[in-house]
Parts: C-alpha cells; sequence; structure tokens
C-alpha cells in the first residue's frame, strides 16, 4: 500500500509538472482542444487514483478543477483570467496536498474555500456565458448554467445506486451486439473496403507506442550505485592500461604480453561505452525544469505590471540530473532579473517603438560537449554607466577602477554579492539578492555565465554547463612534485615558454601569445603549497585558459598528460577555497584534486582590469 | 467458477491506477495480469493473444478506452474478448456510446474488490448463458 | 532493561596518544584504524588538514590532531595512525601519534573537564576518566569538526 501511494505521489506530481505549462500556453492560444483535452484527462486520473486510496481532499480539488476544464473541453465556457487564476491556484493545492502525503506530516489542508472559489468561477463565467451567446448555444447549455453548483456534485451520487438497474438492462443486450453489430449496414463498408487496413494501421501506431512507452520507473540511489560502480570500473581500467603498458615495455617479445595489451585495450573501450551507457541513464531533458517557467514568468510579470510572454526552444535537450536539480535556481533569478530590470512597462516599449508586451526567449541546445542556455530578453539593456556609479556610490570599486573597465567586466558587476541597480527593493528580485548565487550555483555545475547587452535592445544570459559532470577528460600536470587534474574542457592550449619570455607589467606576470597580453599565474602560488617559490626554473609549462570571454594561464612544472577521470566528490573539505571542484583516483590509488578553473579564474580575475 | 488461471489485461495511463486496478484482482485471486499503457499498447498486446478479460479506462491518450473498444470489437480474433470499462463518474451519454460500442460492464472509480467481483460475475455468468 | 542499564553504564574507547596525553573516543564512531600512506595535501587548507586518502575508492579528508588541538608538530613515524571515523554523518581520518588499546570503562569514573582547561584542545574535551594510575581525555567529536 505505502508503495502505491509513493507511487501515487511521483505520478500525480509529474501529471501536474506536465500540464501546468499547457495552461499558460492555453492562455496564449486561447482554445487548443487538444490541450484542453490533454489537462482535462491528467485531473481527471489524478482524481480517479486519489478516489482509490482515499485521499478526499484531492479529489475534491481535482474534482472542482475538472468540472470547469470539462466545460472549456466541450466548448460551453471561454475560458477567462479569474477562471485560470482558479485552475492554477487548484494546482498548487493539489501540489500542497500531495506534498504533506509525501512528508506524511499528517497536515491537514481546508479545501473547502478553493472548491468554493472554483466552483463560483465557474458559476460567473457560465452566467457571462449564458447571458451573452445564449442565443447561439445549444438550448441545454444555459439551461445547465442555471444551477452549475449543484451540478458538480450531483453525477457522483446519482450513478452508484439508482441508473445501476437500468443500466444493467442495457447491458443485457449490449453482450450479443458486438457480435451482430459490424454486421449491420453503415459498419460493413468500413471492415471490408478501407477497413481492411485499419488494423494493420493500429497496430503499426500501436508499435511505434510500445517502443516510446517501454519506461521502468528506477529509484535514483540504484542508478548512482551503478554509476559509481562504473566509476570503480573506470579506475581499474585506468590502472590495468599503466601494468600493461609496462609488461608491454618490458616484456614485448612474450605473446602473453601481447594478449594483455588487447585485452585490456578491449577493456578500454567497453569500459568508455558502458560510461556512456550510465551517463545517458542519468539524463533528463531540461523540461522536467523549464516546464514551470511559463506559469512563473506569468505570475511574475503580472505582479510587476508587465506583460511578457516566454518562448522555450530546445526543451528536449538532456542534461544530467545534478544539471537539473541545480540549474532552477539560476534560471530563476535571471528570470526575474530580466522581468524586473529588463523588460519596461508597456507605456515605455510603446514610446521606444516596440510592441507593448516584452519577450523572454529561453533555448537550450547542446554545442560539443557542453550545455548551452540562453535566456534573452528584449527589454532596456544593462545602463553600464549606471552599474559603474552604482559600484562606486556602494564603495565596491573606486571611479578611477571603473573609468578602467571594460564593458564586459562591467557588466559583472551585477554578479557582485548583494549588488542591486533598483533603488527600490521589489517584491521580486528583492534587494539584488540572487545575481550573485547565479554565479555560485552555475560553477558548482562546472560552467559559466556570459552576459551581452545592448541599450534598448535587450540582455542576453548564456549560461554553459558541461554535459556529464562524473567522468571528464582532463589534463594532468605535475606542480612540485604533486599531481593535479585540469578539466580539458577550459584549456585552450598549452606552451612551453622560457623564463625570459615572462614579463612582469605592474607586478603582474604576463606573457605575450600572438601579439596578445595574457594575465600569467604561478599554479604553486595560487594553491598556496610549499614555500619555495622557485625562481630558477628555465622553462615553464603554460595553460592557456579561456573561460567565456576571458583568458588566462596557469604555469606548471610538468604536463603528464591527458586522462579520463571519474570525479570524486569531497565531504569535509572546504572546496571554494581550495579551487578544488573534486578529486580524483588515479590507476596507481593516489588522490588527485580536480582544479576548478571557473573559481580560479573568479578570484584572480574578477573585476581586475585585465 | 472463475477462472483465476485467465490472462487479464488493466489497460491505464496512469501507473498508480494499474497497480490498483492489479492489486485488486490479485486479491480476488487472478494472477495472470498484464498492462498497457494506453489503448494502442493494449491493442497490440490483446493482438499477441491469450486474453480471457480486459479491465480498461476510459481517458487515455493515443487511442481511448472506447476507441480500443470499438477496435476490438470489429476485430474478428478479439471480438469476443469481454471488456469492463473503468469510468470516473457516471456519464449517461457516454455510458451508452459504450453499450452500444459493445461493453460487457462498466464500473465507476472508486471501487472495492467487492464490486469488480461483482461486475466480473455478471459478465462471465451471462457470456456463460449465452453459451 | 537491566541490560540496557548495565550498557549506559560502561563506555567502550578507543584510546590514542597525542604529545604526552592519553586520549579516548568512543569505539561506536570508529570506522576502522590505518597506517598513513598516500596522503595528497589540499590546496589553500587550514593548517591541520593534513590532507586526504583514498580509502577503497572515496576520498577522505585527514585531521592531524597535534595541529588541530594547537600542540608541536611530529614527523610521521612507523606508529603514527589515522583513526577513520565518522564524524556528523562525514568520514574523516584522524591522525595521530599513537593507538593503544580498546578500552571498557565504568562511565562514573568520566569527570566534566576542568572549567579552564588549557589551550585549543580545552573546547574538544567531553570529560576525563580518572583511572587507577592514569587520566584519559574522552574527545568531543562532535565539536571537532564544528564550525572552523
Amino acid at each position: 500500500m505505502e508503495e502505491i501511494i509513493q507511487e501515487f505521489i511521483t505520478e500525480a506530481e509529474e501529471s501536474l509538472e506536465k500540464i501546468e505549462p499547457r495552461f499558460v500556453e492555453l492562455e496564449q492560444q486561447g482554445q487548443n482542444t487538444d490541450l484542453l483535452n490533454e489537462i482535462f484527462r491528467s485531473m481527471h486520473t489524478i482524481k480517479g487514483a486519489a478516489g482509490f486510496l482515499g485521499f478526499q481532499s484531492i479529489v475534491d480539488v481535482a474534482h472542482a478543477s475538472e468540472n470547469i476544464m470539462k466545460r472549456l473541453r466541450d466548448g460551453e465556457i471561454d475560458l477567462s483570467k479569474p477562471l485560470m487564476d482558479a485552475i492554477l491556484k487548484s494546482i498548487d493545492m493539489l501540489r500542497l496536498l500531495l506534498g504533506h502525503l509525501n512528508e506524511k506530516d499528517g497536515v491537514e489542508e481546508n479545501v473547502a474555500p478553493l472548491v468554493q472559489e472554483l466552483g463560483n468561477a465557474l458559476k460567473a463565467t457560465m452566467s457571462r456565458t449564458a447571458t451573452g451567446d445564449a442565443p447561439l448555444q445549444n438550448p441545454a447549455a444555459p439551461a445547465a448554467a442555471v444551477m452549475p453548483a449543484a451540478q458538480i456534485t450531483e453525477p457522483v451520487k446519482t450513478e452508484e445506486d439508482g441508473p445501476e438497474e437500468e443500466e444493467e438492462s442495457h447491458m443485457s443486450g449490449a453482450v450479443q451486439k458486438p457480435a451482430e453489430a459490424p454486421a449491420g449496414a453503415p459498419e460493413i463498408s468500413a471492415v471490408s473496403g478501407v477497413g481492411e487496413h485499419k488494423p494493420n494501421e493500429i497496430i503499426q501506431t500501436a508499435k511505434d507506442n510500445i517502443q516510446k512507452a517501454q519506461n521502468l520507473r528506477v529509484d535514483v540511489s540504484r542508478i548512482d550505485k551503478v554509476m559509481d560502480l562504473a566509476g570503480e570500473v573506470v579506475l581499474v581500467r585506468n590502472r590495468l592500461l599503466n601494468i600493461s603498458n609496462y609488461f608491454d615495455m618490458k616484456y614485448s617479445e612474450d605473446p602473453m604480453s601481447e594478449i594483455l595489451t588487447e585485452s585490456v585495450s578491449f577493456l578500454d573501450r567497453i569500459t568508455s561505452d558502458m560510461q556512456l551507457a550510465v551517463m545517458k541513464m542519468r539524463m533528463q531533458p531540461i523540461q522536467k525544469v523549464l516546464s514551470k517557467f511559463p506559469r512563473l514568468v506569468r505570475d511574475m510579470s503580472a505582479a510587476v505590471n508587465k506583460e511578457v510572454e516566454l518562448q522555450i526552444s530546445g526543451e528536449g535537450t538532456e542534461v544530467d540530473k545534478t544539471v537539473i536539480e541545480n540549474i532552477g535556481d539560476p534560471l530563476t533569478h535571471i528570470l526575474r532579473n530580466s522581468i524586473d530590470h529588463g523588460i519596461e512597462s508597456a507605456e515605455e516599449r510603446v514610446s521606444k517603438g516596440k510592441p507593448a508586451k516584452g519577450r523572454i526567449i529561453i533555448s537550450t541546445y547542446q554545442k560539443g560537449t557542453q550545455i548551452v542556455i540562453e535566456i534573452m530578453d528584449d527589454g532596456k539593456g544593462i545602463d553600464l554607466e549606471k552599474l559603474k556609479m552604482k559600484a562606486v556610490e556602494k564603495g565596491l570599486m573606486t571611479e578611477e577602477e571603473t573609468r578602467k573597465m571594460s564593458d564586459k567586466d562591467a557588466i559583472d558587476i551585477i554578479f557582485l554579492p548583494g549588488f542591486s541597480t533598483k533603488e527600490v527593493a521589489t517584491e521580486l528580485s528583492g534587494r539584488g539578492v540572487g545575481m550573485d548565487v547565479v554565479k555560485t550555483n552555475i560553477s558548482i555545475l562546472n560552467g559559466y555565465v556570459e552576459v551581452s547587452t545592448v541599450k534598448d535592445a535587450g540582455t542576453t544570459f548564456k549560461i554553459s554547463i558541461p554535459l556529464t559532470l562524473a567522468i571528464i577528460q582532463a589534463l594532468m600536470v605535475e606542480v612540485d612534485g604533486a599531481k593535479y587534474a585540469i578539466p580539458l574542457s577550459p584549456i585552450e592550449e598549452t606552451l612551453k615558454v622560457m623564463k625570459k619570455e615572462i614579463n612582469n607589467v605592474t607586478g603582474q606576470n604576463v606573457i605575450v601569445i600572438r601579439d596578445k597580453v595574457c594575465p600569467l599565474f604561478d599554479l604553486n602560488s595560487i594553491l598556496g603549497l610549499g614555500l619555495n617559490g622557485h625562481d630558477d626554473f628555465e622553462y615553464k609549462y603554460l595553460i592557456v585558459i579561456s573561460m567565456g570571454d576571458r583568458k588566462f594561464c596557469l604555469a606548471v612544472d610538468r604536463l603528464v598528460g591527458q586522462e579520463e577521470v571519474v570525479i570524486k566528490t569531497l565531504n569535509g573539505l572546504d572546496s571554494t577555497s581550495s579551487y578544488v571542484l573534486g578529486a580524483t583516483i588515479t590507476g596507481d590509488g593516489k588522490v588527485v584534486f580536480i582544479l576548478d578553473v571557473a573559481g580560479i579564474s573568479r578570484n584572480l580575475l574578477g573585476l581586475s582590469k585585465v | 467458477m472463475s477462472d483465476f488461471k485467465m490472462k487479464i489485461l488493466v489497460v491505464d495511463d496512469f501507473s498508480t491506477m494499474r497497480r490498483i486496478v492489479k492489486n485488486l484482482l490479485r486479491q480476488l485471486g487472478y494472477e495472470n495480469i498484464e498492462e498497457a499503457e494506453d489503448g494502442a499498447q493494449a491493442f497490440t498486446k490483446l493482438k499477441q493473444g491469450g486474453f480471457g478479460f480486459v479491465v480498461s479506462d476510459w481517458n487515455m491518450p493515443n487511442m481511448d478506452g472506447l476507441e480500443l473498444l470499438k477496435n476490438v470489437r470489429s476485430d474478428p480474433e478479439l471480438k469476443d474478448i469481454p471488456i469492463l470499462m473503468v469510468t470516473a463518474e457516471a456519464e449517461k451519454e457516454k455510458v451508452i456510446t459504450a453499450i452500444q460500442a459493445g461493453v460487457n460492464n462498466y464500473v465507476v472509480k472508486p471501487f472495492t474488490g467487492e464490486i469488480l467481483k461483482e461486475k466480473m460475475d455478471k459478465i462471465f455468468e451471462r457470456l456463460q448463458a449465452q453459451r | 532493561m537491566e541490560n540496557s542499564l548495565v550498557m549506559d553504564e560502561v563506555l567502550q574507547l578507543v584510546t590514542f596518544s597525542l604529545d604526552q596525553e592519553v586520549y579516548a573516543v568512543d569505539i561506536l564512531n570508529v570506522q576502522e584504524i590505518n597506517r598513513i600512506t598516500g596522503i595528497t595535501k589540499v590546496p589553500n587548507a587550514a593548517n591541520y588538514m593534513e590532507g586526504v586518502i583514498n580509502l577503497r575508492g572515496k576520498v577522505i579528508p585527514v585531521i592531524n590532531l597535534r595541529k588541530k588541538f594547537g600542540l608541536q608538530n611530529k614527523e610521521v613515524d612507523d606508529s603514527s595512525r589515522t583513526i577513520i571515523m565518522d564524524i556528523q554523518g562525514v568520514t574523516y581520518g584522524l591522525m595521530v601519534d599513537s593507538v593503544s588499546e580498546v578500552l571498557r570503562i565504568p562511565s562514573d569514573v568520566v569527570e566534566p573537564p576542568p572549567p579552564l582547561a588549557s589551550g585549543m584542545a580545552g573546547m574538544f574535551i567531553k570529560g576525563i576518566a580518572k583511572l587507577e594510575n592514569r587520566l584519559i581525555i574522552l574527545v568531543n567529536i562532535d565539536k571537532l569538526m564544528g564550525q572552523s
């Protein structure tokens, strides 16, 4: 029983998640029977299952809500804002009720006022319909409208005892009917003629559907277990590769050593395939996160009296489960910011010659091994001069500093903790809390944000996140005898430079690469390891890193090579100050830290003028 | 009189509902139960043969219960399989449509094991009487 | 009922030494005791963070208890050990001079820590067990990895 309830909660929550954006779609597209049908069906199903499980509050809310949907679907009434608001409230309530079930907190919500409200909303709409379009309608409809509230509950009561017998009499006839029915005149042509193909067609589509529907619900912890094990296999594989290389060199004549090499390289391939397969198990369409945004944008823009249309594309793009879990907040903050600060009021927009309705586009796509999420608004853009002024006012930097700042750096001011450009804190964006969170959350995902803005044309936030977070390609380097792994994705190139090629400009080491000056940092000193800041080197290896639009070099003693590493999470360590995003275990069993290049870039370059 | 070995197909798009119905059927003693997520899937399964009874939901994507019913009744191999339709509330017109399309009986959500048994018994009694 | 009373009255401890003193932690928190091998230093970490080790595929931070308690540092030698333990859900290794024994003591020999326990170690003391010829300091491991 417990299991069924759990399944019900999950399934019902998923259904709600699926239908919520449909409402906003409906609001935009107007009457769309397919959409209405889908929504109605979901609500209907939730009600049905809840009835079995005895969750009366859920039944009540779903029933009242379904009642409205049914009439919408059947075209008896038109969608209106009050109606939509009431329905959305019912979805919120259902979520709340499911939440209580899930928590087993025993909290009872009083759903009566909402049920009443839903009834009233329907009543109001129906009476409007009745007075307005009555003559055009089926005469039965206005009649029904007179007592809608009563009708809501009526059918439930009547069916159980009353009509049963009556129906039975129909039933008895019905049993023979199917066999004979096709023999009736109109049907027969359908069966023998064109109908010949029909069953085949059905089977065809049915097969397609099966392929789509072959899903298995698996506990996440089981997948994670497989993921962990796959990680272990990768480690063993790496070790075996080392060993087989050793044997290959030492006993190259021995045929067994060749067999070993062959077997290990086979294992190598299989392991890579398995990794990919396991990784895919964790991938989910980003829609899971995006689906809540139409509603969110609707509510947020209404709260500040703006009209905003949200367009979403690429919602089928699959991302790792961890991304799904962590990307919601940053995206919400960005949307809030765009609605609150970006999109102008309708009057202002019209006076600028823009459409009164603002527009935000979220598009997601895969680019190489990165997932890119772009949030583009057509608002007023970020006023860089105002930003700089504000930053000076708040004592975050000097006027001098802001004057030297490039536009790119100036935009990044918005990501400073506690920064806000709106004099009055609004309900939505609060007091500038949020944008710094965006940056932090995204760097947790090993990704980065870029912002571009054009005055009066709008602002675009571009978030790039690696496809998977569990296994990455890394460059192994050595500093002061210790090995580190640097994620390969932000590395642009590696160079070997002589000491004399390194220049020092006002205390900052730089190197000129193809006529461009690039700041250079010694990894040893960044990591605060060993005190031997040795100047006695002849040459260094440089790793040129490009994060978004920034470029810098890290100097290391030695490049060890490229390796596929499994990221192990670190517990009990402050990974922010350590500039590590995780650790991996190498073929020889040693722990090697994976450096958080985004964190290093943020701290070293920050808002400095490079 | 009930044949507990009979293969029964439970059709519903909501997996919780399938589970509930399955549990009820199990309580009644039926063990050979299969599931389908919608009418289309159900129809394919039925075509594979061996089913003695169908419990189907009405509202489903792709192919709803009524369509399934119609398809089954117009299929020479399947036309005699008894079908019990599950509806949320007694909507007369719908029930009548279903009867005309050849449903054997219908049951209203939520129902108990006893109600389900009653309905199934009625269906089989009637089928028996016909033979 | 009687059993649980008896259980309550006996403490099972793992004792270890640091500098001149003998310390102890509850055996229930101890997962295993290992020799110290293959420590990787943590960049920019607190001074008492000795590094991390690979414990059968898991990466575990190792705390140098001497440093944590503000005692003089000592090179790792043959008797040095890491006590792997669970502190508030996170697995840590505690690096100590040596691990002595597993001890069962009646709980009534434990006295509260002296009001002005000296040094850094003071705040990590849960109590002091007075045995016939020696004192054992009971470490409050929950405080060990709190806000630091």
